[in-house]
């Protein structure tokens, strides 16, 4: 095609064509220059190639769910479990309670999607459900009737945080219980944080928990001379579940042993709801594990609106450090007119707690994870008891209901910026909330002998079946 | 001493009258002269009756045996002189003869024969036969006289021509075998006698010019008939079989049978198929009748041992045929090469020719050489084209180092261990890979695998070769092309510059676009090819029918590489011919329908297809638009934008560069003189882009989601002819200005050759200096090591790997031997979904019950590993399985798991279709026949 010689004679002959219009090559070449066009035009914008569509996780009943329920302390009354899930459930299935070290189980005695005592092992135990019983499990253990006092059950986890940790010689010292439900050991790695810093000279990785086995951790032997730490639970192997037991000495008085509630993860908003209206001492414990300094600023919730005291400084945070700052007094005042939930701003993620003496009792009020969905705590039942929620973003309802209570559940509204409060029948034993939008709540008991805070937990009713695919070659 | 001359004629009237006057010359007169005709249908009879008068000639039609044997009793000397009518003897032949034969009491002498009519080229000075039965002179193919083989020595036997004979040897020995009436007929003679005792030598000062006038076929007789090449292999098997030694007589059958296939395929592939056909038409002839062979040891079986020492001595020895062998594939070897030069040759002679020039002498004369040897240093300094050359060649491949050592990324897997394991994939139907797979193996791997054995066995160097030599084929090529292009396009002498230009504007193609840093060695490969298959193209437009054949195989087999590696190669020439055929069509009715004009065009379409048939064929299964997925990884097909600029995406030379040639090649259109040759290139851009259009909007369904087909190539062709319309047009541009007067067009024309400076320059530079590429050396595995280690033992001892989170899904392949490898990425993209696999994985990340865990290790998994950062609720439900324990690794944010019962090695082995292996060697043949048909034909020699 492209050897066609053009000699003389054709140039002359071509020449020759012009006159009488435009040459035939000519034309063809527009043609082609045109069409060439053209076609770049129709092309398909360019694409990567793709990958079949995400299809959306399958999800199905959970067949099994442990929790880990902390020891009792002298006192405390027997352990309250219950089961959140909707329209109650068949009882088809097994509620077992074992030993967090050992292989001592027990059946346990509760009604499918109810709420109450149980007669269990004071020691630390490791609640099983299975079958139908396993979906939506909670529980918590409480202080004696002197003092309230709350440890939530906590299920296993990849990663926990607790935040305002004791060690030797500080205000209140901290043990860490890891226990591992499974057969097969589990190895977690503990990193630890204090005011000058990570420790990184402490024997904290790599701990080993063998199946259906528990660990005690004495922070104090861990760190010593430490106060205020940071202590991130990190799974590598298998499961654990984390609790955190606290003694302390009130200024008069007898020691006294509590629990000391997990926070949520470093992010650079965080909430911390169900403040007491009078507290003592607040302190506000903030850890910063990421390499850059951060500041931090705080919001109060209101029942009305959200809003910064005026004259607030920003607390700076350095780097892998943990800081105690004093709540403003001002601030203080201010969280006394309304029931409130404290934002935690910062520029880098941090996670926070807030520590306060009310009636005389030492009260640790974590930021808590948000949430969407279904939650629930289990109550010490009495009067005092309050459930404070606050939306993260959007506006929403939430269903509270109180199961094995003949009430008809309460569906309040959410406003985002706002708190909302509901009060909590003396006899409850446990709340369930519904929210159709993501929220963070707890319950907040006050006697006149102290205060205890309950922040609400997502309920884990079921399961993903993830979606399964080659990889793309 | 008596000696009767004895003259056989047959048809010689050609060379009688010399034959004639030779013996009248001779020396030493013999004393009688007898002539038998054979039965001779023009003046031989005349003519000998004329010379020796009637009493002298008989005329007794048969063979050359039955002569001899008819004129026997008429002769009562001791000796008797055989001549043929096409021999004629030296003056001093027969005195030689009869001195040599009293000197060394031999019985017979033979003369040295040489060529007639050269008269200077040896034939034969005595003759022996291989184990092959092959007829041995042991002398140089056209080996001239100069006096070498000056020496009287004792030899197996010596022709029929000249050949003086005791008379009481001939009575003893009965003649002449009647069952070898042309060919063979004095080594079976000299082989009888040897084995009775006589002694046979050749007398060198004896000569004999002989015409060979039937071993050349320049006479059939009844006896030859019109097969002499079938009658000697006839005489040569029979002499063999019945000459040897009775024990022998198997293993020499089964040899000549060996021997027949070998020397039937050598034939075949020097083009001689006639000759192959004859090679087992003797053999059936001999083979078919063992009566005969039976009748002829009787009759020799009093004759002596047929296994003795000096027999032994004067028979060929056993590793000549071996030699021979090696000396045949030489020459086809040299024959091809010299094809080549031929053309080159041809070209420059006629391009001399049309310049007025007188002719050069030839470069490769003897004497030259030496000169041009000692000048080397000296030419090559003084040559700025060699210089630059070479200069480029360091520039291209300093800009390609990174090639030096392994790599992979982008488009590219890394390679394989050893060449090994391309052909297993090649010649196996089934692929331990994956969960086991018979998809087809990729088209390019065949040459792959060939390059790589070549190269040691080494798949890694194969790869390195691919990305290093790319470059410098390509331009090399685009020079070769655009030499002739020029030429044809413009009418003018090639300039040079212009073609240097145009060369290495697409040396730059690969390496701007961005091919070669985003690792798509099937474009590169392309890219480096089709200037060759143009170039091979051109040849289809050659006058001589044999040469258009010639080059429409040769194309095909250049396509069918190219097509291996960027198929839409095939679709873009099919596209072509239909148009080109079209076209004639309407200029050219009576051309098109020439067989020796369509016929190169459709093997040139349809050859492709079948030499890349088992891909074709496995292809059919699954989606058969996945035939147009490019070579290497599935990655991203250039948009509009990109293709105008000869771009492959953002890892590339920037645009503007490649879009820089698009102006003078819309300019080159307005030149009148060269408007046939742009409008054509504009022609050939057009079918490109349409196609690509086309194409973009095709979409392959896979197992694992959608791709495009591999617009890569269009890209090329796209870019190759925007470079050869400006080559083209730049012809003469400078001569037509030069003259004229000044005005618009000089400066436009000066901006237009900034312009296309710009674009080879601007795309060498940026990827010389180092430009953007995703190429790395094949890093570390995912997998730890001592898993991958583990694999190595077994493609059935695969390692899990799982990717993603529970909620935005998991992505699951399994690592086997050295993970995905160059050539599996292709087979695993066209592997069928397996479902039952993938609902399995489901179950073991969610709910993994004791049966399913026990039942994966019979689909060949041993270990389970997520790579950081791992699903914490997958981790945590594959911790709690029972049956699956937690293995180690390196990293402590990789889970690994391992099952507790181990995989078998041979867990994935499954049976490829049947039809593969037949297939496979219908593709080898294939290969071979057009490979064949591709190479110079022996009758062209001769």
């Amino acid at each position: 095609m492209t050897n066609t010689p053009s000699k003389g004679r054709r140039v002359a002959t071509q020449q020759a064509v012009r006159k009488g219009g435009v040459p035939p090559t000519l034309v063809v070449a527009l043609v082609a220059i045109l069409a060439s066009a053209g076609a770049l035009a129709i092309q398909q914008p360019t694409e990567d190639p793709e990958q079949r569509a995400v299809v959306a996780p399958a999800t199905r009943p959970l067949t099994s769910l442990s929790i880990l329920c902390p020891a009792a302390v002298q006192g405390s009354p027997d352990l309250v479990i219950g089961q959140g899930v909707e329209g109650g459930t068949a009882d088809d299935g097994t509620l077992v309670s074992r030993a967090a070290e050992g292989e001592k189980s027990e059946d346990l005695d509760l009604a499918p999607g109810g709420a109450g005592p149980v007669d269990a092992s004071r020691d630390a135990v490791v609640v099983t459900g299975t079958g139908t019983r396993a979906p939506g499990l909670f529980g918590a253990r409480f202080g004696g009737p002197g003092r309230p006092a709350a440890g939530q059950c906590a299920e296993p986890s990849g990663e926990r945080w607790f935040v305002g940790v004791g060690a030797a010689g500080g205000l209140h010292e901290s043990k860490l219980l890891l226990a591992n439900p499974d057969t097969g050991p589990a190895v977690a790695d503990l990193s630890l944080w204090s005011t000058t810093g990570e420790l990184i000279d402490v024997a904290s990785r790599g701990l080993t928990v063998p199946g259906h086995g528990s660990t005690v951790i004495d922070l104090a032997e861990l760190a010593p001379n430490r106060d205020e730490l940071a202590v991130q639970v990190t799974v590598s192997r298998g499961r654990v579940a984390a609790s955190v037991s606290d003694d302390y000495t009130p200024l008069e008085g007898d020691p006294v042993s509590e629990w000391l509630p997990p926070t949520a993860a470093p992010a650079t908003t965080q909430l911390v709801p169900g403040l007491p209206r009078t507290m003592d001492e607040p302190k506000l414990v903030l850890a910063n594990p990421g390499a850059d300094a951060g500041r931090v600023t705080l919001q109060v919730v209101g029942e009305r609106s959200t809003f910064t005291p005026s004259g607030l400084k920003e607390i700076s945070v350095g780097s892998g450090e943990v800081v105690v700052a004093d709540l403003p007094p001002k601030l203080v005042k201010q969280l006394a007119e309304e029931n409130a939930s404290l934002r935690i701003t910062s520029t880098v993620p941090v996670s926070g707690s807030l520590r306060a003496v009310v009636s005389g009792d030492l009260v640790h009020l974590p930021a808590v994870e948000e949430l969407t969905g279904d939650s629930a705590t289990a109550l010490p039942g009495g009067a005092g008891s309050v459930l404070t929620l606050t939306p993260t973003d959007k506006a929403g309802q939430a269903r509270v209901e109180f199961p094995g209570q003949d009430r008809d559940p309460e569906t309040v509204r959410l406003t985002p910026g706002t708190t909302t409060t509901v009060p909590i029948p003396a006899k409850a034993r446990a709340v369930v909330v519904r929210g159709t939008t993501a929220y963070v709540g707890s319950v907040r008991t006050i006697t006149p002998k102290g205060a205890s805070v309950l922040p609400l937990q997502a309920l884990d009713v079921e399961q993903l079946i993830p979606d399964v695919r080659p990889e793309w070659p | 001493m008596t000696v009767t001359a004895l003259l056989v004629s047959h048809d010689g009237a050609r060379w009688l009258p010399a034959v004639l006057a030779g013996l009248d010359d001779q020396q030493r007169r013999p004393d009688h002269v007898l002539a038998v005709d054979t039965g001779s249908t023009d003046d031989s009879l005349d003519l000998i009756t004329a010379a020796f008068g009637p009493d002298a000639v008989t005329v007794q039609p048969g063979s050359f045996p039955d002569a001899v044997a008819a004129a026997l009793p008429r002769i009562d000397t001791e000796w008797v002189w055989l001549l043929h009518d096409d021999a004629r003897p030296e003056p001093e032949a027969l005195g030689e003869l009869l001195e040599a034969a009293s000197a060394h009491g031999a019985d017979i002498v033979g003369p040295k024969l040489r060529e007639w009519p050269s008269l200077r080229r040896l034939l034969e000075i005595g003759v022996t036969i291989s184990g092959a039965g092959r007829r041995e002179t042991g002398l140089e193919r056209g080996e001239y006289d100069q006096g070498q083989h000056e020496k009287v020595r004792e030899v197996l036997a010596v022709n029929t021509a000249g050949m003086l004979v005791r008379r009481s040897l001939l009575e003893e020995l009965r003649g002449f075998d009647p069952e070898l009436p042309v060919f063979g007929n004095d080594i079976d003679f000299g082989w009888r006698a040897a084995r009775a005792g006589h002694k046979t030598v050749v007398a060198p000062e004896a000569v004999v010019f002989h015409a060979e006038a039937a071993t050349r076929g320049l006479r059939t007789t009844p006896a030859t008939g019109r097969r002499p090449h079938q009658a000697e292999r006839i005489a040569a098997l029979y002499t063999l079989l019945v000459n040897c030694a009775g024990r022998a007589v198997p293993v020499k059958v089964v040899r000549l049978v060996l021997g027949t296939c070998l020397r039937a395929l050598g034939f075949l592939l020097s083009r001689s198929p006639g000759m192959a056909r004859d090679e087992f038409g003797a053999l059936f002839a001999v083979l078919g009748r063992p009566g005969r062979i039976r009748a002829g040891r009787a009759a020799r079986r009093g004759l002596g041992d047929p296994r003795s020492d000096r027999l032994k001595r004067l028979l060929a020895p056993w590793w000549l045929p071996y030699r021979h062998g090696i000396d045949f594939a030489g020459d086809v070897a040299s024959a091809v090469a010299n094809q080549g030069r031929d053309a080159a040759d041809r070209r420059r002679a006629a391009r001399l020719e049309s310049s007025g020039h007188v002719p050069m002498r030839r470069p490769d004369d003897g004497e030259d050489e030496l000169a041009d040897d000692s000048g080397l240093l000296v030419r090559f300094v003084t040559s700025p084209v060699a210089i630059l050359t070479a200069v480029l060649l360091l520039l291209s491949l300093w800009g390609a180092r990174e090639a030096l050592h392994g790599i992979s990324g982008g488009a590219l897997s890394p390679a394989p261990e050893g060449a090994g394991d391309w052909w297993r994939l090649v010649t196996e139907g089934w692929h331990q890979i994956g969960q086991g797979t018979d998809a087809p193996t990729p088209a390019y791997l065949l040459p792959m695998a060939l390059v790589g054995s070549i190269l040691l066995g080494s798949a890694t160097a194969a790869v390195s070769l691919l990305f290093l030599a790319a470059v410098p084929m390509a331009a090399w090529g685009a020079w070769r092309f655009g030499t002739v292009v020029a030429e044809l396009g413009s009418g003018q002498p090639a300039s040079r510059w212009i073609v240097g230009w145009a060369a290495l504007a697409y040396a730059a193609v690969p390496v701007a676009s961005g091919a070669w840093g985003q690792g798509r060695f099937g474009v590169l490969a392309s890219a480096a090819l089709l200037p060759w298959l143009a170039h091979a193209a051109l040849g289809l437009a050659d006058p001589s029918a044999d040469r258009r054949w010639r080059a429409g195989w040769r194309s095909s087999l250049l396509l069918a590489l190219l097509t291996a590696f960027t198929p839409s190669a095939w679709l873009f020439v099919v596209v072509l011919v239909v148009v080109g055929a079209a076209l004639l069509m309407v200029v050219a009715r009576d051309l098109i329908t020439e067989r020796s004009v369509w016929g190169p065009l459709l093997a040139l379409v349809l050859t492709p297809p079948v030499l890349l048939l088992p891909g074709a064929i496995g292809i059919l299964g699954h989606d058969v638009s996945a035939l147009f997925l490019e070579a290497g990884r599935v990655v991203a097909q250039p948009a509009a934008g990109d293709l105008a600029a000869g771009r492959f995406g953002d890892v590339s030379a920037p645009h503007w560069i490649g879009l820089a040639l698009l102006v003078p090649a819309v300019l080159a259109v307005l030149r009148p003189r060269t408007r046939v040759a742009v409008a054509a290139c504009w022609v050939l851009v057009a079918l490109g882009a349409v196609l690509a259009a086309l194409l973009s909007h095709v979409s392959i369904e896979l197992p694992a989601g959608s791709a495009r087909p591999g617009t890569g190539f269009l890209l090329l062709v796209i870019q190759a002819a925007l470079i050869v319309a400006v080559m083209v047009a730049g012809h003469g541009l400078r001569q037509t200005f030069a003259g004229a007067s000044f005005g618009w067009q000089q400066p436009l024309a000066g901006l237009m050759a900034v312009v296309a400076v710009l674009v080879p320059l601007g795309g060498l530079l940026w990827w010389i200096a180092g430009g953007d590429n995703q190429l790395e050396r094949p890093g570390e595995s995912e997998v730890p090591a001592y898993m991958a280690q583990a694999a190595q033992e077994g493609a059935g001892h695969g390692v899990l790997m799982l990717h993603g989170s529970a909620e935005s899904g998991l992505t699951w392949r399994v690592h086997r031997g050295d993970g995905v490898t160059l050539g599996q990425d292709e087979i695993l993209a066209l592997t069928g979904p397996d479902a039952g696999f993938d609902s399995e994985i489901r179950q073991l990340v969610s709910e993994p019950d004791a049966d399913l865990v026990a039942g994966l290790p019979a689909r060949g998994v041993d270990y389970i590993v997520m790579p950081a950062p791992a699903d914490s609720q997958v981790a945590a439900t594959l911790d709690a399985a029972t049956g699956l324990t937690q293995a180690s690794s390196s990293d402590r944010s990789t889970r690994a798991w391992q099952f507790d019962e181990p995989a078998e090695a041979d867990a994935i082995d499954g049976d490829g279709p049947w039809w593969h292996p037949w297939v496979l060697v219908l593709q080898g043949v294939a290969i071979l026949v057009v490979g064949v048909l591709c190479g110079p034909a022996r009758r062209d020699r001769s």
